[in-house]
């Protein structure tokens, strides 16, 4: 399969929130960042990815098939992980065990032993007691453990801890050996989860600002720093926007035109910021 | 399906002792009651807590959106409860059975009375569960206690007016595995409807 | 093998893969035949985007270097070596002849050129 997640025009009415005309595509054996601040339809989208919700416009291809009119066999294949351990609290370790071979026909048991194992997560104790980070730990461990092709982190960065944040980095990357395997991680923060990605996706208000290759999204722009009146002076097609300060400004502008001011690479955080915040210019 | 029922068995499991006190203290006074007829008819009763007790725990950790993002269709997702109210409803009527008879019930009579209770407790179920799909646990509770209170003034009012014992009412009563099976199917259908169109 | 990136410069990392690459096969660390780590393999202990690492390794095929092979892996390509080395001279000759020119019109004596140029390659 060319591509693990297909979307063209998605869109979403609720009430208060509309997803706008949400098109990107997740090429197999890739990891892409979907980035956006909180309410900016990301969740809303991975939502109309899994089929928990129905979409009002639009086509949308999750390995192949369309998840709305799906059979069920097919999500065997999409490993999911919430922002929240979605097991009930009363539930320990083999419990999970158990449910999940009872709801996953490829369930491999000695995997999710070894990344129990690897995650020191207790045997007995009820999740109840579990830690943020060991709750997170455990849907990971799940969703990792059923002969996934997709995995579909929601938040992850919350509720871990850097050298958890590490790990899940290392499996990632593991996982994405096979390049049959994709990853789609949807987050208001990235941090260090940037490194391994391909390609970023950033949702705002509904809509899609960008998404393309990560690589190529660092080189197009740099912040550039200067006086009033040389960011001023900067083309100002080429700027996506500008903070000013007492003592100089900064700009976010097209590598190109960035260039001849003093200037710094631009992170994806940063990237965002500007494009959240620019329309001040 | 099997995941749904694995999962209310666990969540009652972790209950485990306080639903055997509770059945411990029913027996206890049923027994001094001398009635098989009490521990059956406060069964109905338990036959909606406890998979309204299992759901609303999915809804606390939002198990249920979990496992629509498994390969459970969303129709067996729906049935899953059901069949564990079934098996709920049977074990309790089973208790109640050998209670009734243990206190000197006719064996006949102990046979009418429990399968009554377990058919009626079966309707009950029927009627709270697609309002759970629908609206969530907690403003079915509600519903539960209205529906359980309306049954026992229907129940009171019936027995009043017509005035008969057991084994007549046994007969009579004929109608009710007929009757239970056509308002278990028609929940289901709304059931199973409801979790069709239902959005995360 | 050691490949060493660096986030903070201004080098794009394909490129100073590329360039580190390069610099191993020319120097004869890397062989003819000898197989390069798959793209995948390479992403996952650099830390980086497998997209990155295509692209060094498509860079490295386009300038001959290396040679892939779609299911088995890449390999040190059997370019002769010399002649890129000689290129590469011929290069810096250039670059040294556009140098002096520079230096003659500010009356940069050969030591005071002697000192940049070493200062430079120190600087690396």
């Amino acid at each position: 399969m060319k591509n693990a997640i297909e979307v063209s025009s998605l869109s979403k009415h609720y009430g208060s929130f509309t997803l706008d005309q949400v098109s990107f595509t997740l090429p197999s054996g890739c990891i892409m960042g979907l980035i956006g601040e909180n309410g900016a339809g990301k969740s809303t989208t991975i939502r109309l990815l899994l089929g928990l919700a129905k979409r009002t416009g639009g086509e949308v291809k999750v390995l192949g098939a369309d998840p709305e009119k799906c059979e069920p066999e097919l999500r065997e294949e999409i490993g999911v992980v919430f922002d929240d351990c979605p097991f009930p609290e009363t539930m320990t370790l083999r419990d999970v065990r158990r449910i999940l071979a009872a709801a996953y026909r490829h369930f491999d048991g000695a995997r999710f032993d070894e990344l129990a194992d690897k995650f020191a997560l207790p045997e007995r104790q009820r999740i109840k007691e579990y830690s943020r980070g060991m709750r997170m730990k455990l849907s990971i461990a799940a969703a990792l453990s059923h002969g996934a092709r997709l995995l579909i982190i929601d938040e992850p960065t919350s509720g871990l801890d850097p050298v958890a944040r590490d790990e899940l980095l290392d499996i990632l990357l593991d996982f994405i050996q096979d390049e049959r395997n994709s990853v789609l991680i949807s987050s208001h923060i990235l941090s260090d989860l940037e490194k391994a990605c391909d390609y970023i996706t950033f949702i705002h208000t509904g809509r899609v600002v960008f998404s393309e290759e990560k690589d190529e999204l660092l080189e197009k722009y740099v912040i550039a720093k200067g006086s009033e009146s040389e960011i001023d002076a900067l083309d100002p097609d080429a700027v996506v926007g500008v903070r000013r300060g007492a003592f100089g400004c900064e700009a976010l502008v097209a590598r190109a035109a960035g260039e001849r001011l003093a200037h710094e690479r631009a992170s994806i955080e940063e990237i965002m910021l500007y494009y959240i915040k620019g329309d001040a210019k | 399906m099997k995941a749904v029922i694995l999962g209310d068995l666990m969540v009652i499991k972790s209950q485990a002792k306080s639903v055997l006190l509770v059945l411990v203290v029913w027996l206890a006074i049923t027994v001094y009651n001398k009635s098989g007829l009490f521990f059956s008819a406060l069964s109905v009763v338990y036959a909606m807590m406890l998979p309204l007790t299992c759901i609303a725990a999915y809804e606390k950790s939002r198990f249920d959106r979990y496992l629509f993002t498994a390969p459970v269709s969303r129709t067996s997702a729906a049935m899953g409860h059901y069949v564990f109210s079934i098996i709920c409803a049977l074990c309790l009527a089973a208790i109640g059975f050998a209670a009734s008879v243990a206190l000197g019930m006719s064996v006949r009579e102990a046979v009418y009375s429990s399968s009554a209770c377990f058919c009626i407790g079966i309707v009950m179920v029927s009627v709270l569960l697609p309002v759970i799909y629908k609206f969530g646990t907690e403003k079915a509770r509600l519903t539960m206690m209205a529906v359980f209170v309306l049954f026992l003034l229907a129940f009171g009012l019936l027995l009043g007016a017509l005035d008969v014992d057991m084994d007549s009412l046994g007969d009579a009563l004929i109608l009710l595995p007929a009757l239970t099976l056509i308002v278990l199917a028609a929940s289901a259908a709304v059931s199973v409807g409801i979790y069709k169109r239902r959005e995360f | 093998m050691n490949i060493i990136i660096s986030n903070a410069g201004g080098t794009p990392i394909y490129e100073q893969i590329c360039s580190q690459i390069k610099g191993k096969i020319i120097a004869g660390e890397l062989a003819e035949g000898d197989a390069l780590p798959s793209m995948r393999v390479l992403a996952k202990e650099l830390r980086i985007s497998v997209i990155t690492t295509k692209r060094a390794y498509e860079e490295l095929e386009r300038d001959g270097f290396i040679v892939s092979y779609p299911g088995k892996g890449s390999f040190v390509a059997g370019k002769n070596l010399e002649f890129i080395r000689e290129e590469h001279l011929r290069q810096i000759e250039e670059l040294m002849a556009k140098i002096a020119a520079l230096a003659a019109q500010c009356n940069l004596s050969y030591e005071e050129l002697a000192e940049m140029l070493r200062l430079t390659c120190e600087g690396e």
